[in-house]
């Protein structure tokens, strides 16, 4: 499947990072399972985004999901939730877009403190929409070239961008930002293997 | 189990009767939740139904054990037998049991019982099978116990009200595009849809079965577009280009569905494919099939009275060509996803098989050879003076002739340009695009 299920912008602030706006496409997962689901996204990409440098740009798979995390030289961040068959270059070529957009629309004295009621962007949901279909987004890539230079770094799994000794099921278990109701979610997810991103 | 747990499965499997009972319902879950606060276990939201996670070990225990013990392992038994008075408690057990766990056979063949001796209704059985397919998006025994329930319920409905069959076949492409939406590479989803299509065509007579095929095309032509790496859907989008009617004098009306000029489609390709061939001629609406077909196969059929065939093979050609260029623009965008290439291979097949046909010949164990006909075909094509002449003249030529019309040779070069092209690319499928090509079709001397 071609398609998105989140984007995310973020500012990764020095300890952590905080979520300042996001978009999600739930609609194939259960009602009963979308808000552990969207916890899980945003907890996921905070997570990336703090362990991503500043002025890279990652693209890593886990099972049937892609993560696709940009972070500016100046802290902004974004995040792309997609399957795998979303092309990684038009989804980089979009969120550099959004950060773009961000930037002109927010000025940058609210990122370390925004939160996501605070801020005043409202774009998100509609190019989650408008962009399921990346034909639509590649007239962007012809007119943005500066994407050649940063590389784009894969990583098949995300035990790849964790630091060392590390371990997911560790990050889930001792952070406050998910609930009982999502870590237990998790915990089953893992067990049958399915409709979660790990 | 004790006592006290039998109680508490009986209290939760009446509600969740109840709750089955509620129209319309669309979703179930299992949720998970560890905790046993004294609440249901049965959760009701926006018409999805959903059970709390710590109760489903103990309800499908008991509901399994019950059906086995009372209902299943003694089927001579007076009271294991499906009757007024034991089909009410079967179908409280079953139905939990069948959520939890749609795999098992032996459930569904009790419900098939059920149905046959008339206690479901079948509308309702569609809705239950629905609920068990959303959750298990996968699970076939669910899929062929709907085409079970279908069967019956036509065989038991001689006299049809008009809209009965398209509501049917509706129903069920909708609930293939759910399981197919919600699993990647689902088979039995597609399945699902495959025996769909035939029904709809066995059902011809009560419904435009025309109009069902060309809309599946356009639905599978769009939903192919967005998953790239999943076969099961283009093997079905291959089932629904062989079920098009292409003799249809609704065929404009296809094309304007597709939004795509077909005809202006098959010169653009001959064009772009090698500059040389350029058409003096172009082809637009007015120009007839036979000329096209006479640029195409380097043969003048004028005056042919056989005009069904060119105009069957015309269309061919052109959907054809529409597939081809639309998957060469895949290719090129998406990359490295094998499912494109193995649609890409039946294209080409299917091309160089309208080739063969119109020349009258077929592949035989590797080797061309003049296609056997009946005595019949042969009178009819005798008929046409036209026809039994190009036959004739087919067989008098060495059979790689039709190596050398201009169908080819434009089809080739296509071949060759995208294999280069992907190659740069680092795709390693073209290699064996071209392997393909020149193996198993036996185009190695004319590569």
């Amino acid at each position: 499947m071609v398609k998105i299920y989140a984007l995310a912008v973020l500012y990764k602030g020095i300890n952590s990072a905080t979520l300042l706006k996001a978009a999600y496409n739930l609609q194939s997962f259960s009602i009963f399972q979308r808000g552990s689901v969207q916890e899980f996204m945003v907890f996921v990409s905070k997570t990336i985004v703090e362990r991503t440098q500043q002025a890279s740009r990652q693209s890593v798979k886990e099972g049937e999901y892609m993560l696709q995390v940009y972070v500016r030289a100046d802290n902004l961040a974004a995040v792309l939730i997609s399957d795998h068959e979303y092309p990684n270059r038009v989804a980089h070529t979009l969120i550099t877009k959004i950060l773009d957009d961000f930037t002109a629309v927010v000025p940058a004295t609210q990122w370390p403190t925004g939160t996501e009621d605070r801020i005043d962007f409202h774009v998100l949901p509609e190019y989650l929409t408008k962009y399921q279909n990346p034909r639509e987004a590649d007239a962007l890539t012809k007119i943005q070239n500066d994407l050649d230079e940063t590389k784009i770094i894969l990583h098949d799994t995300i035990k790849a961008v964790l630091e060392r000794g590390e371990k997911l099921d560790d990050v889930v278990a001792k952070t406050e930002s998910l609930s009982m109701q999502s870590k237990l979610f998790y915990k089953t997810a893992r067990k049958t293997n399915s409709c979660c991103n790990f | 189990m004790d006592d006290f747990h039998n109680g508490l499965v009986e209290k939760i499997i009446k509600e969740l009767d109840s709750a089955l009972a509620k129209s319309p319902l669309t979703e179930f879950d299992i949720v998970p939740v560890e905790s046993t606060k004294n609440k249901t276990p049965v959760l009701y939201v926006n018409s999805s139904v959903a059970l709390e996670s710590w109760c489903v070990k103990h309800v499908y225990n008991y509901c399994y054990g019950d059906l086995i013990e009372d209902f299943l392992t003694h089927p001579k038994r007076r009271l294991s037998r499906v009757s007024g008075l034991t089909y009410k408690r079967i179908m409280l057990l079953l139905n939990p049991t069948l959520l939890i766990n749609p795999d098992v056979t032996t459930l569904w063949n009790k419900r098939r019982e059920l149905m046959s001796k008339r206690y479901l209704d079948w509308v309702a059985e569609m809705t239950f099978t629905r609920l068990v397919l959303s959750r298990k998006t996968k699970c076939n025994d669910a899929f062929s116990y709907r085409r079970f329930v279908i069967e019956h319920v036509m065989r038991e409905t001689p006299e049809r009200p008009p809209h009965f069959v398209s509501t049917i076949l509706e129903d069920e492409f909708d609930v293939c595009t759910m399981t197919a939406d919600k699993c990647p590479n689902n088979y039995h989803s597609w399945d699902h849809r495959r025996w769909t299509l035939e029904f709809a065509s066995k059902y011809r007579a009560e419904i435009d079965s025309t109009i069902v095929f060309y809309n599946e095309y356009k639905f599978i032509v769009n939903w192919t577009a967005r998953h790239v790496s999943d076969y099961s859907c283009f093997h079905y989008r291959q089932h629904c280009l062989k079920k098009l009617n292409l003799l249809d004098e609704r065929w404009p009306v296809f094309e304007k569905m597709l939004e795509a000029d077909l005809r202006e489609n098959v010169q653009k390709f001959i064009e772009a494919s090698d500059p040389a061939q350029k058409t003096n001629k172009s082809f637009k609406k007015t120009i007839e099939d036979e000329d096209i077909i006479a640029y195409l196969f380097d043969y003048a059929p004028n005056d042919c009275s056989c005009y069904t065939k060119f105009y069957e093979t015309c269309r061919k050609i052109e959907i054809y060509i529409y597939e081809l260029i639309q998957n060469t623009d895949f290719l090129k965008f998406y990359k490295y996803h094998e499912a494109l290439w193995y649609h890409r291979r039946f294209i080409v097949s299917e091309i160089l098989t309208t080739m063969y046909d119109f020349f009258e010949i077929e592949r035989v164990n590797g080797k061309l050879a003049r296609k056997k006909l009946t005595p019949d075909q042969l009178e009819t094509l005798q008929k046409c003076q036209k026809c039994g002449n190009r036959y004739c003249e087919v067989a008098d030529k060495e059979l790689d002739w039709v190596y050398n019309c201009p169908l080819y040779k434009i089809l080739i070069q296509h071949e060759k340009a995208v294999v280069a092209d992907r190659r740069k690319d680092m795709d390693r499928h073209a290699g064996r695009h071209e392997n393909y090509l020149k193996c198993v079709h036996g185009l190695a001397a004319h590569y």
